[in-house]
């Protein structure tokens, strides 16, 4: 949304001139800003509360700033290997052992927004070749998004499936909704708007949906990127990764 | 009074209803403007607390459909908006045509604001 035609040229023109790192750290800001805000408010309210309701509030906030620090961690590590501070340690894995680990560890946040989180991975997925950390980074980010955009929906059952099944190219991973408007046109216009508006996702999520930008940079030091993928029923933000041929000779 | 929140993210939501219920307001919670007009059909609100932040739709439009039901035009509105979108929310056009009694910058409003905001606009509209 933009803030009268002035403003609009004012920005634009301010935008050109950030970088992509600059954009995706203005992206994470406002993420990071949001969840000081929910954090703020909740702080405000907990001295009228309960004492009973004041350990779901703790509870809250140690779920809440946990997320952030999920994307936080992205960040840095994509500024580290978009640097070359660090190198992506390629090993063999196992997608489902990635899948549930990431699935657990996203489990507090949406458990905060009444989000169900499932697990869908094809049987007999063969292992890919990657990295650990920056898969399972970006794939926690990219989560964060969707469960946030399912939390804003209105439909009545709110569940979101971390999914890997074989495409034609690797093992497609990533998060599904069924009921999510989701495109592969609404994806590239989010990516252009990208530290420019506030909303650059607004098909998808209220907010900055930095959780997008942070996962497409750590995928891209992977060779890989997001796309909008289809899967049981359910369209989703999901990326290819290649299948480990070493593994597949033995 | 009985407050129609339009607000899309949960924990905020539960933030700000938590503490207009304990300011003796009946508060309806929605995420969505669909569920907005849905809920302000049901039990007509006495004022609107909107979050114009939303996605799929802004919170101008939900306005504008809203305040083109006859029954409720001239329901009081308060603006919950970024520092960014604040200068939008604050133009005189929408302002005048959308009933927006205040607009008030999220990060610079805490919940005792919100509800000395909620409890102005009922004060004014009984004086009236």
């Amino acid at each position: 949304m933009g803030t009268g035609e002035g403003n609009d040229v004012q920005q634009s023109t301010w935008a050109k001139a950030l970088s992509g790192q600059e954009r995706l750290f203005v992206s994470l800001a406002d993420g990071v800003s949001h969840t000081m805000l929910q954090l703020a408010r909740l702080s405000e309210q907990a001295g009228s509360t309960p004492r009973g309701t004041q350990a779901e509030r703790w509870q809250i906030v140690r779920d809440l700033s946990e997320a952030s620090l999920q994307l936080l961690e992205g960040y840095t590590l994509t500024m580290r290997l978009q640097g070359g501070v660090a190198q992506p340690e390629l090993e063999p894995l196992t997608v489902g052992s990635l899948l549930t680990e990431t699935k657990r560890l996203l489990e507090p946040y949406a458990r905060q927004l009444s989000v169900q989180l499932a697990l869908d991975v094809a049987h007999g997925l063969e292992p890919i070749i990657s990295d650990r950390s920056i898969v399972q980074s970006a794939l926690l980010s990219l989560g964060q998004v969707m469960v946030t955009a399912q939390a804003q929906s209105d439909a009545a059952e709110r569940t979101v499936y971390l999914g890997a099944h074989k495409g034609r190219y690797g093992v497609v991973a990533g998060w599904y909704c069924q009921n999510l408007p989701l495109s592969a046109d609404a994806l590239r216009r989010a990516r252009k708007l990208q530290g420019q508006a506030q909303q650059p996702y607004s098909q998808l999520v209220g907010g900055p949906a930095s959780g997008v930008f942070i996962a497409e940079s750590l995928l891209h030091t992977v060779s890989t990127k997001l796309h909008v993928a289809r899967y049981h029923n359910a369209t989703g933000l999901a990326a290819t990764l290649p299948l480990c041929n070493q593994l597949q000779l033995v | 009074m009985r407050v129609l929140l339009v607000e899309p993210d949960v924990l905020l939501g539960r933030s700000y209803g938590e503490a207009l219920t304990q300011d003796k307001h009946t508060v309806d919670h929605v995420r969505t403007a669909q569920d907005a007009v849905q809920a302000a059909d049901a039990h007509k609100p006495d004022v609107v607390v909107v979050n114009i932040d939303m996605p799929r739709h802004n919170g101008v439009e939900f306005l504008y459909e809203f305040t083109s039901y006859n029954e409720w035009q001239g329901t009081p509105v308060l603006v919950l908006a970024s520092q960014l979108n604040h200068d939008l929310a604050e133009r005189t056009v929408v302002r005048d045509q959308l009933g927006v009694r205040e607009v008030l910058v999220r990060s610079r409003t805490g919940l005792q604001d919100l509800c000395r905001a909620v409890r102005a606009v009922g004060q004014a509209d009984e004086s009236a």
